[in-house]
């Protein structure tokens, strides 16, 4: 119980430190999101442009919700890791470290405090898309199912998030190379599954990997045309659940064993 | 609370390097509650790695940190101050900050909200409560970093420099502060700082670390009887000119010549050399207006036990004993 206390009263202080930092850096947010909505609307041009007069023959709505998922995934995995590099060279990675609660553990309570702000993001974003985009077909009325796909999803993306953390840790100046990953990802979320042999060992990847799996969830649950879809839903749910949190599990015991090992190099003040 | 620690031992190996570097090496002492323990060292001896071992931040290669004579990981009952002020969220306000990390230790912000503003008061911050701690001098974030680390009442206190780079009257609010906390509260505090002076006002005890081995313990009373030096000041009446077969024996200092005195200070290597001085005098039938016994300052204990060490660094066998 007490445990339990404690983590939720890490959560709270955090929540409230994220607010703050809201409050008062108002434009920190506003204009990295507003970078994010202008790059994509400039690859769009940019197709467009190449394609000539013919039109697009791109899925728009896959390609929004893959930028936007990747927006949320780089929030969780970029946050964490540019945390444990800013704050070492703070001197608040120590204070952190010596609180009772382990690295791992501050840590989630961050990605759960900053996970309101990071779904009011995707959702902006989403909608600016849909403002601009008048022709694109998105369910925005299955907001509730959304989150709850997000949250799930999340736990996935901590789980690497993690492995990126504990690296951070270790390596220090890594932060290009994540760069490049999460720009992997967004060209996995582009990816037609339904292009992909069924059965193969790349669709099979596909289907486990938390974020992929969840990016193909997502537009199934913006853009199923089926008023039965919470029916339809459960068997993604669960198979999501289950993948998101293995790689959570694996994630934290990977970064526990990262910061053991910078524990023992002394690692944790040095940049 | 009592500190033990025993046999620490940190061995560094670098990448591509067969050679270790022994950063903390034997290392053991005992702080008691109530207790304020020094550790002085040139720079690198190895002061903050064993803080940091005993914060759990670091991993010895060996050897046990004890809190009340049992091994176990419960850092709660400890806070540190590790290298000053960088130790507290600069876009936070310091009332913000003491908030965030006593919520971080699992207490309450309704439960500290009394004693924040005390420390703030206690500290000369609680005029700045409200501004961001960017904007607050070195010194205040000093007062702020310490603040943080007392904000939920730990039983153990590491302080590394806590007043590096802080004016007159902070230091000595500071100083006033970490003497209550130990002898009103019953903390047991482990200080590491180059101000020799506030060693000498604040420590109950004193241990000096050199190449990661302690050297020298003990109180710093008996670290200055200790020395292994015997300094005199001695006042002959007429005008006295030293003979050149002392210097076999002991040192001698210039000569001060004033009215019908004649001043010098001697530093013999042995009781002995005193002992022939004076006979020298006896038999001469000079007149001995005083004889003064030097006591050593720390500065001096300090540095004759860095001679000591590095003689025992070129002569491992040459062990050296440790003042209980």
């Amino acid at each position: 119980m007490i445990v339990v206390y404690e983590f939720l009263l890490l959560v709270k202080a955090e929540f409230k430190r994220e607010m703050l930092y809201l409050k008062r850096y108002p434009f920190e947010s506003l204009s990295f999101l507003f970078f994010m909505y202008v790059i994509l609307l400039a690859i769009f041009l940019g197709m467009s442009q190449l394609s000539g007069t013919g039109g697009l023959d791109i899925h728009q709505e896959r390609m929004i919700i893959g930028y936007c998922l990747m927006q949320f995934i780089m929030s969780s995995q970029m946050g964490w890791s540019g945390q444990i590099s800013n704050e070492s060279q703070m001197g608040t990675l120590e204070q952190l470290s010596i609180s009772g609660h382990s690295l791992g553990t501050v840590l989630l309570a961050r990605g759960f405090s900053q996970f309101p702000r990071q779904v009011l993001s995707f959702f902006i974003l989403m909608y600016a898309y849909l403002l601009a985009m008048p022709t694109l077909v998105l369910h925005f009325d299955r907001f509730a199912l959304v989150v709850l796909f997000l949250f799930i999803i999340a736990l996935g993306v901590y789980g690497i998030a993690y492995i990126f953390a504990g690296l951070t840790l270790l390596f220090k100046r890594v932060g290009f190379f994540f760069q490049i990953i999460n720009f992997g990802f967004l060209g996995l979320f582009w990816q037609n599954r339904q292009a992909l042999p069924e059965g193969s060992l790349f669709a099979r990847l596909y289907d486990m990997f938390p974020l992929t799996l969840g990016m193909k969830n997502l537009l199934y649950v913006f853009t199923y045309n089926d008023p039965e879809i919470k029916i339809a839903i459960f068997g993604p749910l669960f198979q999501q659940v289950f993948f998101s949190g293995l790689f959570a599990a694996a994630g934290f015991v990977l970064f526990r064993l990262m910061e053991k090992k910078a524990r023992q190099m002394a690692l944790l003040s040095q940049y | 609370m009592d500190l033990s620690i025993e046999a620490l031992h940190k061995v560094y190996t670098k990448p591509f390097s067969k050679k270790p570097f022994h950063a903390v090496n034997d290392v053991s002492f005992n702080i008691k509650a109530g207790e304020i323990y020094a550790l002085l060292g040139p720079n690198g001896a190895g002061k903050s790695t064993i803080i940091k071992m005993i914060a759990g931040l670091v991993i010895p290669t060996s050897g046990r940190v004890l809190f009340d004579n049992s091994v176990h990981k419960n850092y709660k009952v400890l806070s540190a101050v590790l290298e000053g002020s960088r130790n507290v969220y600069w876009r936070l306000t310091p009332l913000e900050n003491l908030f965030y990390f006593a919520n971080l230790r699992g207490v309450s912000s309704a439960s500290i909200k009394e004693k924040s503003q005390q420390l703030l008061a206690e500290l000369d911050i609680d005029a700045k409560k409200t501004n961001q701690s960017r904007h607050l001098s070195r010194g205040m974030l000093q007062k702020l970093a310490i603040a943080t680390a007392l904000i939920t009442d730990p039983r153990i206190l590491l302080l590394d420099e806590p007043t590096l780079g802080v004016d007159v009257g902070s230091a000595r609010k500071i100083k006033e502060k970490i003497r209550t906390l130990a002898k009103n509260e019953g903390k047991a505090i482990l200080l590491t700082t180059h101000q020799l002076e506030l060693v000498d006002q604040l420590a109950d005890r004193v241990g000096i670390i050199q190449n990661g081995r302690l050297v020298r313990e003990g109180t710093i009373g008996r670290l200055k009887e200790n020395t292994q030096k015997f300094l005199y000041r001695i006042s002959v009446r007429g005008d006295f000119k030293i003979p050149p077969g002392w210097e076999k024996t002991c040192q001698v200092g210039p000569t001060k010549n004033s009215e019908d005195t004649t001043e010098f200070e001697i530093n013999c290597k042995n009781i002995n050399g005193l002992g022939e001085i004076l006979d020298y005098f006896s038999k001469r039938k000079t007149d001995i207006i005083s004889l003064q016994k030097k006591q050593d300052n720390l500065e001096e204990v300090f540095l004759s036990s860095l001679d000591s060490g590095n003689d025992a660094d070129k002569n491992p066998s040459n062990d050296l004993q440790t003042t209980p």
